[in-house]
């Protein structure tokens, strides 16, 4: 094999590796550093503070593979968080998590359509839809905090199934069946095309729009779904919830190798992403580094990821 | 500066320039000279060199060996931008201006004027106004390039080149998409550039305007000089015997299993999509191959991608089969059985990301999934195993990610993914380009037993030789109309002259009527 073929394989291993790579290290290091970094609690812990990111990540993901951007997703969770908890006055708090899913999926569908049929750049068509959400969040809520007593509805944050959380338990099974989709059904496949090549897509026959689309659906479900774990594990939703989230989401997805210009992605990878930036602030706290140090060492870590990919794409 | 045996002066001198790809002696040991204030025309067929030698000039390839002098001195131009500074510009097909700035903003773009670090308005004003008067020209330097039509946009690009005081112009193919009218302006923009001793390198396929503007005549073949004539002193007879050199007749006799009694495969009724392609009608029968060959930008590839429905059509019917169909988006064209390869398979064809055997079964993944939308791998990976072997696809593992593959084996993975869907009928536009020799032969083959085995072929090519030895029947195109139809077996240099003098009839039908 000649010098350039090595030198591509190496740098797609680290490419596809480099996230679990760096995760192991950064815990090797953390570990050392903190003695009680590796107890069950703490891991347990940063499991359980990664899965609402890491359950918005996952519908991130399919969006990003499609090729397109969604940064309405955090606005998404304050209203299904509050939908969640409203509706349960007067229905059953399991029809009120259906009901959420699929206002989820409708402003998903919004995002596809006026990013696929009326071609506003995704990017700014879902900036649109953030805010138009977030309005309807203070509308719906009037601007105050919203409570909610239901057991039932509580396991979904609060519960364990033995010595595991409920939300880790959901969050696993989620990124299962994320993955499960990417790689096994067409919708995956179609997915990874689009975004790998849009036009050559096109003209194998593939409905474009009609999956772009529901990536964005896959994103605003996965959204509710986030909001709906917030509202249980807090049985509470200011107007205020979810604020920033959509960007640790996206930080997540290309952080676990999604390419920001769309194609290729792994969901698992995504949740390693996840755990990565959670267990960055977890570490710091134990350490006791001022949370400002936190969003720079976060930041580093963004563009590292990132810039390691389009350094390489752009050498060739 | 040196001049030449008739005691001109000579601004450019090419001297044995060589440059070879992998694979391809692009130039052979090529001279040729630009006289100062000439308008010097280079002809030859596509692939005979002239963008290359163009390209070694300007400093776009660096050449292997040859010397260039340039205003009598010896040159190497590292790059284009190296070249452009010292007075050689070159004036692209595709258009290189920023269509949101303005006129003036897109001349002084790269080289504007400054006083103490500001920009000057004023300056390149009265810069602009100074070129405007001392060559004719007549445009408003506000105008924003986007709202201006083709050929001003060309007039722009000329003023761009003369505002760096070039004294070499190359333009290629600068009337492709100019109406008569504004082919006559340009014209005569280009007396006006002659008449201040500026020499015009002028790369073109249409033989009318090298008779009515040049001055002298170069001609290529497969990388070799084969003439330099003066344009008075010889005919467009003569230039075309030079540029199509020995006819060939090898052509294999095959055995055309074309069935012209039956009812034909899809019909195209006066297919029109503005500007390329005007009016075509046409049949494609069971089992045939139908070429289709017409020079750059004649509309080949619009016609194609118009009856794959890529892009709509304007008006005109397609019918397969006997039935009317709309053919709106591909998904249309692929449900009638119509699959088209496209001309860029990097861009258009494949997705390069993806490894080979999901290319190959991307348009048909619905026969490899079970149940709602679930893949069935192993099905997938058998059937993209058979179409390696068939297609004897050269790679490491179906498995290999599809830009490590050559372009050869990257167009048969094209193909192997129109197969798998058994189309009725396969469009191949330019199939061949950019592809070594033998992975060519190993097509030329795929095209023909495609034919025996009862399917049809439109084999769309730029390349008359190859569109012959695969072709049950060519059609000539030329300017968006069908101008001429051969069987197999008829001459290289009729066809060439037919597509060559094509748009030339066209231009005359249009003074006439």
């Amino acid at each position: 094999m000649s010098g350039p073929a090595v030198k591509s394989r190496l740098a797609s291993f680290l490419g596809k590796y480099k996230i679990i790579i760096a995760f192991f290290v950064l815990a090797l290091v953390i570990s050392l550093m903190t003695p009680n970094f590796l107890s069950w609690r703490n891991i347990i812990n940063i499991f359980r503070q990664s899965s609402i990111i890491g359950i918005m990540a996952i519908g991130s993901t399919f969006v990003i593979i499609g090729g397109g951007f969604d940064i309405s997703v955090g606005s998404l969770l304050a209203l299904s968080a509050a939908m969640a908890v409203g509706l349960q006055s007067s229905m059953h708090w399991f029809l009120a998590v259906i009901v959420v899913l699929l206002v989820g999926a409708a402003f998903g569908a919004a995002n596809g359509f006026l990013s696929s049929k009326i071609h506003i750049p995704p990017i700014i068509a879902t900036l649109g839809t953030m805010t138009i959400i977030r309005g309807i969040v203070y509308m719906y809520t009037g601007g105050y905090p919203l409570y909610v007593d239901s057991e039932g509805f509580a396991f979904i944050g609060n519960g364990y199934i033995g010595p595991i959380p409920f939300p880790i338990i959901l969050l696993l099974i989620l990124v299962a069946l994320g993955q499960f989709i990417l790689v096994k059904t067409k919708f995956g496949r179609y997915s990874c095309a689009i975004g790998g090549n849009k036009e050559a897509a096109r003209l194998s026959g593939i409905k474009v729009d009609f999956y772009m689309t529901l990536t964005f659906i896959a994103g605003g479900v996965m959204a509710a779904m986030s909001g709906v774990v917030y509202a249980s594990r807090l049985l509470s939703v200011t107007p205020l919830a979810g604020q920033g989230y959509e960007l640790d989401a996206i930080a997540s997805a290309v952080i676990g190798g999604t390419s920001v210009s769309g194609g290729e992605g792994s969901v698992v990878r995504t949740l390693i992403g996840a755990l990565l930036l959670t267990m960055i602030t977890n570490a710091f706290n134990l350490i006791g580094i001022d949370l400002y140090v936190q969003y720079v060492f976060k930041g580093l870590v963004i563009l590292a990821a990132v810039g390691f990919d389009s350094f390489y794409k752009a050498r060739g | 500066m040196s001049r030449d045996t008739a005691g001109s002066r000579l601004i450019l001198e090419v001297k044995e320039i060589s440059k070879s790809f992998p694979g391809v002696q692009a130039l052979d040991r090529v001279d040729m000279d630009v006289r100062e204030g000439e308008v010097h025309a280079l002809l030859g067929e596509n692939g005979s060199g002239k963008s290359t030698l163009t390209k070694c000039i300007v400093g776009a390839y660096q050449k292997d060996s040859g010397t260039i002098l340039y205003d009598g001195k010896e040159t190497s131009f590292s790059s284009p931008t190296e070249s452009f500074r010292q007075g050689i510009s070159v004036i692209y097909q595709e258009r290189s201006l920023i269509p949101k700035f303005t006129v003036e903003q897109n001349i002084f773009l790269g080289d504007e004027m400054q006083v103490s670090g500001l920009l000057s308005e004023k300056n390149m004003r009265k810069r602009f106004r100074g070129l405007c008067e001392s060559y004719g020209f007549d445009l408003s330097p506000d105008e924003k390039i986007f709202r201006l039509g083709v050929a001003q946009q060309k007039v722009v690009e000329i003023m761009k080149a003369l505002s760096r005081n070039s004294r070499v112009v190359i333009m290629d193919e600068p009337t492709a998409s100019l109406s008569k009218e504004e082919s006559d302006h340009l014209f005569k923009i280009i007396l006006q550039l002659k008449s201040k001793g500026i020499s015009i390198l002028y790369i073109t396929h249409i033989l009318e305007e090298v008779f009515r503007i040049t001055d002298r005549i170069t001609v290529l073949r497969d990388g070799r000089k084969v003439s330099t004539l003066n344009t008075a002193e010889t005919d467009r007879e003569e230039i075309v015997n030079l540029m199509v050199g020995e006819v060939f007749h090898d052509i294999e006799d095959i055995s055309s299993s074309a069935k012209y009694d039956l009812p034909p495969v899809t019909s195209v009724k006066n297919v029109q999509k503005l500007p390329r392609v005007r009016d075509i009608s046409f049949e494609v029968y069971p089992g045939e191959v139908l070429g289709i060959t017409g020079l750059t930008g004649s509309g080949k590839t619009e016609l194609a991608r118009a009856i794959f429905g890529a892009e709509k059509a304007d008006s005109g019917e397609i019918i397969v089969e006997g039935k009317r169909v709309n053919l709106n988006s591909p998904v249309d064209a692929i449900n009638e059985g119509i699959a088209l390869i496209p001309e860029d398979r990097k861009s258009d064809g494949l997705i390069m990301l993806f490894e080979v055997f999901k290319n190959i079964t991307l348009p048909a993944i619905s026969d490899f999934t079970a149940t709602p939308g679930l893949i069935l791998t192993k099905r997938e990976y058998v059937k993209a195993n058979e179409y390696r072997e068939r297609l004897n696809i050269r790679l490491a593992s179906i498995h290999q990610q599809t830009k490590f593959l050559s372009g050869g084996n990257q167009q048969k993975v094209v193909i192997a993914k129109w197969l798998l869907s058994s189309p009725k009928l396969l469009i191949m536009d330019e199939a061949t380009q950019g592809i070594d020799v033998k992975a060519k032969s190993e097509i030329y083959s795929i095209v023909r037993e495609l034919a025996e085995n009862g399917f049809s072929v439109i084999f769309i090519s730029s390349e008359v030789q190859e569109v012959q030895r695969v072709s049950d029947r060519i059609l000539v195109i030329a300017d968006g109309e069908v101008v001429g139809e051969f069987k197999r077996g008829a001459r290289q240099d009729e066809i060439l002259k037919k597509a060559l003098s094509g748009k030339q009839e066209h231009l005359d039908n249009q003074v006439v009527s």
